[in-house]
This record gives C-alpha cells, sequence and structure tokens, in this order.
C-alpha cells in the first residue's frame, strides 16, 4: 500500500504551471556563445589527449566547470554535494578530473606545459587549506564577462588568443579549507610567446572595464580594478561585487588568474592576502617553468 | 550537430525535468533557470551527449550541479542570468505541492537527491547508486531516513517502505 509521502511524492509536479521557455534558438545560441567564450580559454583542457599510467586512464573531454559525461552509460554521476567534489562518475570510469589531471599539452610547446609544480600549494593559503581533488563546478568570472558581451556592453576586443590557431597549455586547482572559509580557484595558462600572453591579459582587462557593471533583471554586478603591478610582468588586481577578489599575473608566456571566494563572509576579502598570493604564484611559476 | 533532434530533445524533457530541478531547488524560476543553462551545455557539447542513450540524465546531472554548485550558492545574484527572454508564468503551483518542496529543502541534500531521483524521476536504486556513485544500500538508507525526515517535517504517515 502507497503510504501519504509515497502518494504526495508520486503526485509531485502534477500541477506544475505552465512555464515560458526559452525557445529552442535561443538555447542552442546560449550553448554557442559558451562555446565561444570557453574558446578563449580553457577549452584548451578538451584537448586533453588519453594517458594511461599504472593503469588508471586519464581521458578528459570536458570542461572543467561540467561534469564528465558518462562515456558508456547513459547515467551521469549526480552530486549531491554543493561541488567541488571528484565525480563519482569519473572515479567509476578511472577519469582523472581536470582539477588534478595533468594541462593540456597536446600541441603545446614544450616550454609552456604547466606542471604541477607551478601551482600554488595550499600551504601557500593557510596551513588550514587542502587541495581540492574534485572538478571545479561553478562558474567563473567569464560567466558575467560573456554575459556583458550577450547584452552589447562589449565586442570581446582585444581579442584572446585563438586557441584553434595557436597553442595553449592549462592547469587549474582548487585550494578550500571547508565550507563557508575562502577557497581559491586558480588557472594558469602557459602559450608559445609572452606577447600571445599578455594579448590574454588585454583580453580580460577589457572586459573588466567594459563590463565594470552589469545589469540583468535582478542580478548586479560589478568589476572593479583596484591595484595593478604588484606581481609578475603584469598583474590585476580585481573585486568583483563584494565577496570575491580576482588576481590576474602575468609571467612571461604564462598568465595565470586566481579567483579569491569569500562565500560566507562578504566584505571579508582581503586584498593584502590576495597581492600576496599572487606574488607567491609568480614564485611557483617562475621555480617549475622557464616562464621567468 | 543535429538542431532537429537537439530541439526535439528540449521540447520533450523540459517539462519532465523541471519537476526534478525544482523539487531540488525549491524555487520554480531557479529550476527553470538551471534547466535552461543545463540545456545550453548540452548542445554545446551536444556531439558527445546527443550519443548517449539517455542525454535527458546528463541534463539533469548538470541542473542538478548548477543548482547547488558552491559558486551558484554564493553568486547566487547570477542565476537571473540566463533567462533571456523566458521569464516564468506568474501562477505558482498549489499549497500541497509547495509544501512538499519546503520540506525536502529541510531534509539534507543527500537525501533529497535520492528521493528526487528515485521518487519524482524514477530512477531504480541501481540506477540512483550507479548515478551518485554509492552503494545501492546507502541509497536505501538516504531513502528511508529522507522519508522519514519528509514524514516528520509534513506530519504524515510513513510505511517503512522495502526499497528493491
Amino acid at each position: 500500500m502507497r503510504d501519504d509521502i509515497s502518494q504526495q511524492l508520486d503526485g509531485f509536479g502534477a500541477d506544475m504551471p505552465a512555464m515560458i521557455w526559452a525557445s529552442p534558438e535561443e538555447i542552442r545560441g546560449r550553448g554557442e556563445r559558451r562555446r565561444r567564450v570557453h574558446a578563449a580559454g580553457m577549452t584548451a583542457a578538451a584537448v586533453v589527449a588519453a594517458v594511461l599510467v599504472a593503469g588508471t586512464a586519464l581521458a578528459l573531454g570536458t570542461r572543467p566547470e561540467d561534469p564528465a559525461p558518462p562515456a558508456t552509460t547513459p547515467s551521469p554521476t549526480v552530486s549531491a554535494v554543493p561541488r567541488i567534489s571528484t565525480s563519482p562518475s569519473a572515479r567509476a570510469q578511472g577519469l582523472t578530473s581536470p582539477t588534478a589531471g595533468p594541462s593540456a599539452t597536446v600541441g603545446a610547446p614544450f616550454d609552456t606545459v604547466i606542471p604541477a609544480g607551478a601551482m600554488l600549494r595550499a600551504s601557500d593559503v593557510s596551513p588550514a587549506h587542502r587541495v581540492d581533488e574534485g572538478e571545479y563546478l561553478g562558474e567563473t568570472y567569464q560567466y558575467v564577462t560573456g554575459l556583458c558581451q550577450d547584452k552589447g556592453q562589449w565586442d570581446g576586443k582585444p581579442s584572446a588568443p585563438d586557441t584553434s590557431r595557436v597553442r595553449e597549455s592549462f592547469r587549474q586547482r582548487v585550494l578550500a579549507a571547508g565550507q563557508g572559509r575562502m577557497h581559491v580557484l586558480q588557472r594558469t595558462y602557459g602559450y608559445g610567446s609572452a606577447q600571445l600572453a599578455g594579448a590574454r591579459v588585454a583580453h580580460e582587462r577589457a572586459g573588466f572595464e567594459h563590463c565594470a557593471v552589469v545589469d540583468h533583471r535582478e542580478t548586479h554586478a560589478e568589476f572593479e580594478i583596484v591595484r595593478t603591478g604588484f606581481a609578475g610582468d603584469e598583474s590585476l588586481l580585481v573585486r568583483l561585487s563584494p565577496d570575491v577578489l580576482l588576481v590576474l599575473v602575468r609571467v612571461g608566456a604564462v598568465y595565470t588568474n586566481l579567483s579569491l571566494m569569500f562565500p560566507d563572509t562578504p566584505g571579508a576579502a582581503d586584498e593584502a592576502l590576495a597581492e600576496d598570493l599572487g606574488r607567491k604564484a609568480v614564485t611557483r611559476i617562475c621555480g617549475a617553468t622557464t616562464a621567468c | 550537430m543535429s538542431p532537429p533532434v537537439f530541439d526535439e530533445f528540449y521540447l520533450g524533457s523540459r517539462q519532465r525535468l523541471l519537476r526534478c530541478a525544482y523539487a531540488v531547488t525549491g524555487d520554480l524560476q531557479d529550476a527553470q533557470d538551471v534547466l535552461q543553462e543545463a540545456y545550453a551545455r548540452a548542445w554545446q557539447n551536444w556531439g558527445k551527449v546527443g550519443a548517449y542513450d539517455d542525454p535527458e540524465a546528463w541534463v539533469r546531472t548538470v541542473a542538478f550541479r548548477i543548482a547547488v554548485s558552491r559558486w551558484r550558492r554564493t553568486r547566487n545574484m547570477f542565476t537571473a542570468h540566463r533567462r533571456h527572454g523566458a521569464e516564468t508564468s506568474a501562477q505558482p503551483p498549489d499549497e500541497n505541492t509547495v509544501a512538499l518542496v519546503t520540506a525536502l529543502r529541510g531534509i539534507p541534500e543527500a537525501q533529497r537527491t535520492a528521493i528526487v531521483l528515485h521518487h519524482i524521476a524514477g530512477r531504480s536504486v541501481a540506477e540512483i547508486a550507479a548515478e551518485t556513485g554509492v552503494a545501492e544500500g546507502t541509497v536505501k538508507a538516504r531513502l528511508s531516513r529522507g522519508r522519514q525526515a519528509l514524514a516528520h517535517l509534513l506530519r504524515t504517515e510513513t510505511t517503512g517502505t522495502s526499497y528493491a
């Protein structure tokens, strides 16, 4: 016999109101835009080749913020935990997340490969922080600059290096210290030249300037460049609304960006800490690559 | 790439997935928002996703993840971005549905996900175990505890359903 709970759950949504949905064309348009936005950055990770190490398959084809879709099963992983965590489906299939994986080295010159040692260590942030080995599934600030382009506030110029034509390597890492504590998302890119890496920084900077204020319905986001020139060859410290700080640093042909997120402590974003991490990032890059 | 196939998939599955997304998010507009974002990502990767036996499961997973992602929680000011030209009708669900959603929001996320996948998405225990990467026994325990918690919150009876 079905009990009350079962009956209620069975009938759940039977009276869902009619919704006005985006048209299929609009949805496809968004997908196309996402593809363009990510082509400027992290999609280099999508060309990671399969690497077999000690029987562990590394076969990535996804962008870092999306779950690894099932290769053979129709049932992808449902994460019950607000994420930053390794996808169970990825574990089940022997996949390693981009966070923990090697940089996207396909076609990249040797001297622009991003080794793990070029990334910040957890101890660089605090004794309590740990490297989160899971994949980062959240949005990044490019979500906002992409929206800004959608709204016509910015034409995306100067353009980022076209990754379909130039080589780019990529690695990312999440450093976290538990729910509610500041966590750091670091994404590092290697290019074939300092000029190309500089073009990437110029592109990002233009985004912050053109998208200084983005309003869309109840949404309001602001970028403010608060400091420059504190680390590496080029650096920017950017405040994204009240509780996120962005640090962008270029060292030679290597470009890294840090997103410092203060989820439960709006207003606590620490600019001095952010700058310090930018300098530490430079130290790590210089110690592990030929960028300096 | 096949727009007609994708369009048919989108049009045919979105209302079904809305029930699940609504049960997880507890907010109808947010549910639609995360779903549309998930469909956009599906199109972005349609060469792969479209080849899966069950692309609907992929979209549901992505939508759930967007909904619960830490970033999205902390950056919920962005959640409305994706609703370009797509607003919901003003009619809210009836009070029973709202009460159930409220209760679902009151139970642990893992239990809620299991409940939604089993009772609303119609997935078997084995399928949920595969999707969530936990043992079937864990899924059963989550379902059982989740139902008890829901019953307590809704002040209704539960019979201790045995999950196959």
